[in-house]
Formats: structure tokens, sequence, C-alpha cells
């Protein structure tokens, strides 16, 4: 079984078909004008000519539903002795009214399509023969001869450099769609990788942390562990869509999720203040886990009792802006190593097309502005 | 100069008004309090206090109704609403009905102190939560049906909301946008002013979107 046959090929062969009917109307045309306006030429011959052509016209458009039977050399060749029949029924009746023209020169064009340089030539040559032998010999007439040779050399150069061209452009398309395809699936990946790590570190390491710090507690570090082992294993299954996070619907709940698990965990207090909502999206699940970040790094490193959070939804973006009075920091001195927030909070929505700004002065406090963008109906 | 201001405390649980006493009396003179509707209208008339702090959530037709009936006989005392919840239609619904101001009843004795000063002096108090929802008032009416001034923010007002709502002090949006803190609480009164008197349909309908008369 071979792969399915491009467009382009298709498209091609209907032009190709195309032109074979239309040549065969013209030749009958011919015939209609010989047989009003001329006197002494043989009718049946001429008769027959448009018969064949007729027929074999029909036979063309059948066999163009059967792949690839255009293409064999068999039929190129029999193609070939139709158009030459035609040429020479024309001059065995006894006119020369550029019968050479339009059906024949269908045959070049098929022949073009279908055997490239070398069937287009070879039909041209072997018609131009035929025209030398009846239109020159047989009925004495060189300029038609020249005129018609020069149409079939013409025609199957033009067509096969024509269709050569196209057919180059096509596949060229083709490969770069194919490479847009795997570098897309590439892309999706490494995303992937990353927002893993990112789930990891907010989930796995955050618990790690935590049970450190509470390793005076067993009772509490049980429960953290047995918690973390509940979530990763739903995630690892497939269950859960993502570590740390929880079951709200809108971005205005999921941030109140997050505020809410905070202050359970860390003896901090979130001021929460909404304007608008919106459904969560990846975009939007990404904004809420780099909050709970931000809102983490208040807890652990600001040294306040208070957070507050402030989230509004535009029309075209949602933003969060996390503010604490807390300790601060140097923002060019925080080590390249602490993913925190180069990749938690500012990869993370930056990955998603949003951007995240933050602004710390040592002793004063911090806030970090975030922003992601909505694609809204 | 240091004058205590009068301060009158509307709220029907006993506790809270011993704990208000107990953090503030000694930074302002309370005057009084009631824990029902009609004690509170008969105290606020007899005592007339230059602030009220009015408890949101009462029975009997709660702040809103003391606040009506003590404006129909005394038009000078200001009311700055409290509340333990942060109900969107309760506290824009106080505001509407003439509140100088709303906060959370978590908030500290400093911060409450000075709340009640500036009410005291005709400014207008944000909290936080409270610039939220007039942000999110405004924000819900469509450009379209925005027919008055009344209707509508001005950049500067909403810059001003967004940065109360992201818990800047007037003080630090001073500093922040570089104009003083009398501009800053003159925009936050205009606001103020904007969802007292702008009597629009929108406003209603995000009101009745949210089951506030």
């Amino acid at each position: 079984m071979s792969t399915a046959e491009p467009d382009l090929e298709v498209a091609l062969r209907r032009v190709m078909v195309g032109y074979r009917v239309v040549g065969a109307v013209w030749l009958w045309l011919l015939v209609a004008v010989v047989v009003l306006t001329e006197t002494g030429f043989n009718l049946p011959l001429v008769m027959g000519a448009g018969v064949l052509a007729a027929a074999w016209t029909g036979a063309t458009v059948w066999s163009s539903g059967v792949p690839g039977i255009l293409r064999t050399p068999w039929w190129i060749a029999a193609d070939v002795a139709v158009s030459a029949a035609v040429i020479a029924f024309a001059a065995f009746a006894g006119t020369d009214r550029g019968f050479y023209g339009g059906y024949p020169f269908s045959t070049v064009l098929l022949a073009a399509y279908s055997g490239g340089i070398p069937g287009g030539f070879v039909a041209a040559g072997v018609l131009s023969v035929v025209s030398v032998v009846f239109l020159g010999v047989y009925l004495g007439n060189p300029g038609e001869v020249i005129t018609s040779a020069l149409v079939y050399v013409a025609g199957a150069g033009v067509s096969v450099w024509g269709i050569g061209v196209i057919r180059r452009n096509d596949a060229q398309r083709r490969a770069l769609e194919q490479r847009l395809a795997s570098e897309e699936v590439e892309r999706a990946r490494s995303q992937e990788r990353a927002d893993t790590a990112v789930a990891l570190h907010d989930s796995v390491l955050q618990t790690l942390a935590l049970i450190q710090r509470r390793s005076d507690d067993p009772a509490a570090v049980r429960s953290v562990a047995r918690q973390q082992e509940r979530e990763l294993r739903d995630w690892l299954s497939g269950s859960r869509s993502r570590l740390g996070g929880g079951t709200a619907a809108t971005l205005a709940a999921a941030i109140a999720d997050v505020a809410a698990e905070l202050e359970t965990r860390y003896p901090c207090r979130v001021e929460v203040v909404t304007v608008g909502d919106v459904a969560l999206g990846t975009g939007t699940d990404a904004l809420v886990a780099a909050t709970r970040e931000a809102l983490l790094n208040v807890a652990k490193h600001a040294a306040v009792q208070t957070a507050a959070v402030y989230a509004e939804v535009e029309d075209t973006n949602a933003t969060v802006f996390v503010r604490d009075r807390g300790a601060g920091f140097e923002p060019g001195a925080v080590p390249p190593d602490r993913r925190g927030i180069s990749e938690s909070i500012v990869g993370r929505v930056r990955r998603h097309g949003g951007d995240a700004v933050i602004r710390s002065t040592p002793g004063a406090g911090t806030e970090v502005e975030l922003r992601i963008p909505l694609a809204r109906s | 100069m240091n004058e205590r201001l009068k301060v009158f405390v509307v709220d029907d649980h006993a506790m809270f008004r011993a704990g208000i006493r107990s953090e503030i009396a000694d930074r302002v003179w309370i005057a009084g309090d009631a824990g029902s509707v009609d004690e509170a209208v008969e105290g606020i008339i007899d005592t007339a206090p230059q602030v009220v702090l009015l408890d949101v959530h009462m029975p009997d037709g709660g702040g809103r109704t003391v606040l009506e009936r003590v404006r129909e006989r005394n038009d000078t005392v200001q009311f700055l609403a409290l509340s333990a919840s942060d109900a969107a239609e309760d506290v824009i619904d106080i505001i509407r009905a003439g509140a100088r101001g709303y906060v959370t009843k978590t908030v500290s004795a400093d911060e409450l102190v000075d709340a009640i000063r500036r009410v005291a002096d005709g400014d207008a108090v944000f909290s936080p939560k409270l610039a939220g929802f007039v942000l999110d008032a405004f924000a819900s009416i469509p450009v379209a049906q925005v027919d008055s001034d009344l209707a509508e923010l001005t950049a500067r007002e909403r810059e001003v909301l967004q940065h109360v709502a992201r818990g800047y002090t007037y003080r630090e949006i001073a500093e922040r946008l570089y104009i003083s803190v009398k501009t800053v609480e003159t925009h936050v009164s205009s606001v103020l002013r904007k969802l007292q008197l702008s009597n629009r349909h929108e406003l209603s309908r995000w009101a009745a979107d949210r089951n506030i008369r």
C-alpha cells in the first residue's frame, strides 16, 4: 500500500484530463468547420479522427480514476499512438486544417505530466516525426510541419519545466510542514518537562522543606508526608491534573484556595482582593501556581505576618499582585540555582505568554506582579 | 490638638463592643454603644458622636436601617462600616446608604483609629477589599451604557483604587504616583461620591446580580 497521493498530483491530473477534454471538443469543432466549408475531402476519415479522439478521451477520463494507470509507459505509448492516428487520418482525408494543434497537443501535456522529461520529449518527438511524414511528405506542406513540431517541442519543454517547478515547490512546502510539526512536538515535550520540574519543585521539594522545619513534631511530619504521597500518586497515575493544585474552577476561587492553604501551613495572614473572574485554563493555572509560589516566598523569607494579594481579570489579561512589607531583597542578588523565583514564578508565566515583574527593596518589602494573557471568545 | 474624637459603637455582639472599647478607648472617646437597631438610633441621637462604628450585619434590618433612621434627624454624624464578612453586596449596600468607609473586623487597632480620624475629617476610608468591590462594580458596567460622568471612574481614580486594593497606604500611593496625599484622598472621595450619588441603572443591575436591593 503506497502513501496517499499528494493533493498537488490530484490537481495536476485534473488539469491534464480537463485539457484533454477541451482538445477533443476543439477537434470536433475543426471537423465541423471542414465538413461545412471544404470540398474534396474524405468524410469517413475525418469523422473517424473525431470518433477516435472522442473514444480515447472517454478512456482517459475513466483511467484517471484508476490510481497510477496514466503514468505507465504503455498508457503513454497508446496515447501517443492515438494522436498520431488522428494526424494521419486527417492527412489521408485530404485536409490540412490544423488538426495537429488541439487534441495531439494534449498528448504532449499528459506525457510531460506522466513521464517527465523523457515522456514529454519522446511524445513531442514522435508526433513531430508523424507531422513530417503526413503533413510534409504526404500533403506537401512544410510550413505546417514547422509549426506543429514547434508547438510540440516547445509545449513539452514548457510543461516539463512548469510541472517540475510546481512539484519541487510542493515537496519543499511539505518537507517544511513536516519539520515544523516535529519541532512543535519537541517544543511541547520540552514544555512538559519544564512543567514537570516546576510541579515537583512546588510540591515535593516544598513538602520536604516543611518536613525538615517540623522534624520535632512526628505527627505533623507523618501527616504532611502522607498527604504529599497521596497527591504524588494521583498525579503520576494521571487522575490529578496538577501537583499542589486544588479543585477550584475559577481564578478567584483558586487564589482564595491558595491563600487559605498558605494560612494553614504558615503563621501568615493573606488579604485577598479579586476584581472580576474567569474560568481556569492552562494559562491561569500557571498564574495561580506562580501566585502560590510568590506567597510561599513571603511566608518563608519576608518575616511578616501579612501578605496582600490583588487579582484583576480584564478582557485581554489577568493580573495578580502579591505584596508584603517584609524584609525584601536585592533582586539581582538571587543565586541562579534557587529555582523559586526564576522558574516557578517568572519562567512559569513566561512559558504561557505572560510576564512577571518583581519589585523589591531591602527592608521595605516586595511586590510581585504577574500577568497572563487571556484568550477570550 | 490632642482632643479625642467622640465615637459610638453599634454591634450586636457584646463581646465585640467590649473588645473595641479595650483596644481603642485610650485614644478615642467612646461615648456609648448599642446592640440593636432601636437602641442604636436613640443612643446616637442622644450622644451626637462624630463617628459611628457600624456593624453591617445587625438583626432587625441591619446597619443600613440604623444609618437611614439617624440621617433623618442628624446629618453631621459620620459612619464607618465594620464587618466580619467580606460579602460585596453588604459592603456596597452600606456605602451606598451613606457610610464614609469600610474596614474589616480583623483590622488592627492602629488602623482602626486612623480610619476613624479620616472619617471624622470627612475623608473616605477604603480598605483593599472595598476598593476591589468598587472596581468590580464599575468594571461590570458595559461601556455602551455609560451615560454620565458619575457612571465611570477616571483613569487616575482607577489607578488609585487599584493601589488601595493592592494593599498600599495613601502615603505610599502618593509617593508611587508622584501626587500629594491630599490628592489621593480627593480621588478616593470622588469615587465614594460617584458610588453614592449615581442613581444608575447599571450599578443597580450589578447590585441585582448579586442580590443587593
